[in-house]
């Protein structure tokens, strides 16, 4: 029993013993392979601690509440970084610090000085079809609506995505801060409501090829991802418009570990390295040197990586003031509970 | 003396800090105002409780009591008969073993375990489509249906063993004098058995009853748009939502339910 | 004749319906497709990934670390309570101690967790594995109390007085009387909340931390994400070691 005990407390020590180098890390579940983080953490000897984002909202509370820093770095979306800024949770960046940031896709790097935030992946949403179950293709978003759709749709489960879904299909401005748009926008929103069959974000790539939903809103990489599996699956960048998102690295303000933290996110943004991201994951990276490690099969996948054209008329979604996030998360929620 | 209670009253204030003290808080922060850095402020207001009398709200509370009610509908209409027939048979402590097992074994790997035979491509739709019974595979994943299945497959055994031990402890002696008297086995059954087995019954319907309303995780992987029930309110209010105050007024509504069925069930309990 | 045939087909089927996804869930992990139910291959690709999976492995630990300590205090603070108060022969008293054990017990998890949530961050309790273990031996104990005082119940107290009127101290008579005697419902009180623990979703789910993360919230993370059968290989050790768990606590049992 001694024995058995001396042993445990031998494992829960080393468990608890201090990393020399550390980092705490909160980014999205499955944005970021496995191997990157194992070969981060056999190349430079920094003991990787990860925790999955439940939702950007989440996140802000818990940095807000913490009394010392939970994390280092974070991956939070986009349109949150101006949030972060103005509430003082992050630290402005050393652009010298980051050698590939000339690579990265101009479209998806903050201009403004000082630099707070660093893109590696993006997305889009848009609208997915299986050939084999579906009968009627859609074109544009309004076409979703169609009765013939009834009990088939998926919707992600954001709020920001399934609005501007909604303000494009009435021809509106899917990032409008306007309580008219929004109100609009959530009637519309009702009565899209007998054709949902369910609200996913996660295992959407399962569901898809699965094929318990058949139709409906999902992001450009993971209709990739069910491409692989499955083969009657079909997307479409709807012409009026569609949403394009990024993740961006930031870095704690007061961090311990600021060093480890640049230590990854140049690992990260090393071609070879966000290659394997687009190549585990189907994700599309920014760097566009990346393309050099990617097959040409991939390169030119018109879902992951859109031509000049259908990326013009994609749509940054950008921060809104707090009135109307307000304003879309009441009637999110009310939307939600109406089903 | 006071030495000997010195321990049971740590443990006592132990208890009373993590059970009474976060009970008193939740009713509490239900009164205040959500914030979005500091999770509540004051004011105090009554909104979220007024938020449940909101017909939205109401819906959903229906939901959910209608969906566990037919859950311990059905695990009593299953459970009954089976504790009734396992009472006198030969291999009784193999089988109550095969009842403890799924009892003990993780009910999150239950839950996942009916998502692979409800699926489109799933095995029930597999074995329908290869007798012909179906042409085109039955949307079962992702309804109401599934997750009253789910709900069923996961508290069938909490209904099982109460009421097996109800059943066990049913006195012998009282079925013999009636056999005695000469009452028929309907008779002995409606009379005697029946009544004496409430017990267990009542034990049975409530381990299942409450599960049902709060196990979100079961609507969560097997359910779809249509299946949000009171528990998965709560969880979203707290964790997605980080709506504090409401989540606590909802958890507080339910905890007065449940404390109303307690009571209803002690007085049934002491009736008999 | 019919009814003994009825009787078995209802008591076979009930338990097959009890068994038959789970024999599912082994046989895939097993098998050599990602997506398909149909059988390609008897494979052990799942389990090697399984193994290979460093952060898998690494909750594993950490919830079979929280278990045992866990359940190990909560067992302790329990049995010397209960010991001490049944032995005062105070029934008023153990009635009142009763009460709160009774309170938790009634409380579904969901509301447990959320009470603990807003506790925790009231008293700035570090959300990790601190946060996990206060939760985790606050809902075991009312279990293991309940389940120690319906074995003490059956305590013959003769052998207590026996023991005192042969002149042996009260801690023992406590030690080498009544501690022996109570060991193997004390034990499998330990198991039983090992077991609590180490399947815990829903509390764990409110009140886990970054840095310290635990085999059901990894589970749970993996069914969301859509995870491929290493997820299955997973369930099936899972399940093997609950079988191993049960069987020994049964054992244990009987002996006694």
């Amino acid at each position: 029993m001694l024995k058995i005990l001396s042993l445990l407390l031998l494992i829960v020590s080393s468990k608890f013993s201090c990393a020399e180098k550390v980092l705490r890390m909160a980014v999205w579940g499955g944005e970021i392979p496995q191997s990157i983080i194992s070969d981060f953490e056999k190349t430079t000897g920094i003991r990787v601690y990860l925790t999955t984002i439940e939702s950007n909202e989440s996140l802000i509370i818990k940095l807000n509440a913490a009394q010392k820093n939970l994390y280092d770095l974070i991956a939070p979306s986009n349109y949150y970084i101006s949030f972060l800024k103005k509430m003082g949770i992050i630290q402005p960046l050393d652009a010298k610090k980051i050698p590939e940031l000339a690579h990265l896709n101009k479209r998806f790097v903050d201009s403004s000085q000082p630099l707070y935030s660093v893109p590696f992946i993006y997305g889009a949403s848009g609208i997915f079809y299986n050939k084999q179950w579906i009968k009627t293709y859609p074109r544009h978003w309004q076409d979703l609506w169609s009765q013939a759709y009834l009990f088939k749709l998926l919707l992600l489960d954001d709020t920001r995505e399934i609005f501007s879904m909604a303000l494009l299909s009435q021809k509106l401005s899917p990032n409008s801060e306007n309580s008219q748009d929004i109100l609009q926008a959530y009637q519309q929103l009702l009565k899209l409501v007998p054709n949902i069959k369910l609200f996913a974000s996660d295992a959407v790539p399962r569901i898809i090829t699965d094929e318990d939903a058949n139709i409906g809103i999902a992001w450009n990489g993971d209709v990739v991802r069910a491409q692989q599996e499955n083969h009657n699956i079909e997307f479409i960048y709807p012409d009026e418009g569609y949403i394009l998102w990024s993740e961006e690295f930031a870095i704690i303000k007061n961090s311990q570990h600021t060093d480890e933290a640049y230590a990854f996110i140049n690992f990260i943004l090393e071609p070879k390295n966000s290659a394997e991201i687009t190549k585990k994951l189907h994700f599309s990276v920014t760097n566009e040197c990346a393309k050099d490690y990617l097959t040409p099969e991939i390169v030119n996948n018109k879902i992951l990586f859109p031509n000049q054209e259908t990326l013009q008329k994609g749509i940054l979604q950008a921060p809104l003031n707090p009135e109307a996030l307000k304003l879309y998360n009441n009637y999110w929620e009310k939307f939600k509970l109406s089903m | 003396m006071n030495t000997k209670n010195i321990f049971p009253k740590i443990i006592v204030s132990w208890l009373l800090i993590f059970s009474l003290l976060p009970a008193i808080m939740l009713v509490g922060i239900s009164l205040l105002t959500p914030d979005i850095s500091s999770m509540v402020h004051l004011p105090v207001t009554f909104s979220h409780y007024k938020n449940l009398i909101d017909p939205l709200f109401f819906r959903i509370a229906v939901r959910s009591f209608f969906l566990a009610g037919l859950t311990t509908f059905f695990c009593l209409l299953l459970a009954y008969p089976f504790a009734f027939f396992i009472l006198n048979i030969s291999h009784k402590s193999l089988v109550i073993i095969l009842i403890l097992i799924p009892f003990w074994t993780s009910s999150l790997i239950r839950t996942y375990a009916m998502v692979d035979l409800l699926k489109w491509h799933g095995t029930i739709n597999n074995i329908l489509l290869k007798l012909h019974l179906i042409s085109t595979p039955l949307s079962l994943l992702y309804s109401n249906y599934a997750v009253l299945t789910g709900l069923v497959y996961n508290l069938l055994p909490f209904m099982i063993l109460p009421i097996y031990n109800g059943m066990q402890s049913i006195d012998q002696k009282c079925i013999d004098a009636a056999r005695d008297l000469g009452a028929t086995r309907l008779q002995i059954f409606v009379k005697v058995f029946w009544p004496q087995s409430q017990k267990g019954v009542i034990n049975g319907v409530l381990m299942v009853l409450l599960p049902a309303m709060t196990l979100f995780y079961i609507p969560n992987i097997l359910g779809g748009a249509k299946s949000i029930l009171i528990g998965n309110l709560i969880q979203n209010e707290f964790i997605f939502l980080n709506n504090w105050p409401q989540g606590a007024a909802t958890s507080t509504f339910l905890s007065i339910i449940l404390v109303i069925f307690f009571g209803i069930s002690q007085s049934k309990g002491m009736k008999n | 004749m019919l009814k003994k045939l009825v009787k078995n087909t209802y008591i076979s089927a009930i338990i097959l319906f009890l068994y038959f996804p789970l024999f599912l869930l082994v046989y895939l992990s097993f098998n050599d497709a990602q997506y398909s139910n149909q059988w390609h291959q008897f494979s052990l690709q799942w389990f090697k990934e399984l193994f290979n999976d460093k952060q898998l492995i690494d909750s594993l630990v950490n919830s079979l670390i929280l278990a045992f300590f866990s359940s190990l205090i909560a067992t302790f603070n329990s049995v010397i309570a209960t010991t001490l108060l049944v032995l005062q022969r105070s029934h008023k008293l153990l009635q009142k101690f009763l009460l709160i054990p009774s309170f938790l017990i009634i409380l579904p998890d969901l509301i447990l967790g959320v009470g603990f949530l807003i506790i925790l961050n009231v008293l700035n309790i570090p959300f990790g594995f601190i946060s996990l273990l206060i939760a985790h031996i606050t809902f075991c104990m009312p279990f293991i109390i309940f389940s120690i005082i319906a074995k003490i119940k059956l305590f013959n107290r003769n052998y207590y007085l026996a023991s005192l009127d042969l002149g042996a101290s009260k801690f023992y008579t406590w030690r080498k009387v009544i501690m022996p005697i109570l060991s193997p419902a004390i034990i499998s009180a330990f198991f039983l909340g090992f077991t609590l623990s180490f399947d815990d979703v829903i509390i764990s789910y409110f009140v886990a931390g970054p840095e310290f993360n635990i085999l059901p919230l990894t589970i749970f993370g993996m069914i969301r994400n859509g995870a491929t059968p290493e997820l299955n290989a997973l369930c099936t050790m899972t399940l093997l070691f609950s079988l191993i768990l049960i069987i020994i606590a049964q054992y244990k049992l009987r002996k006694s």
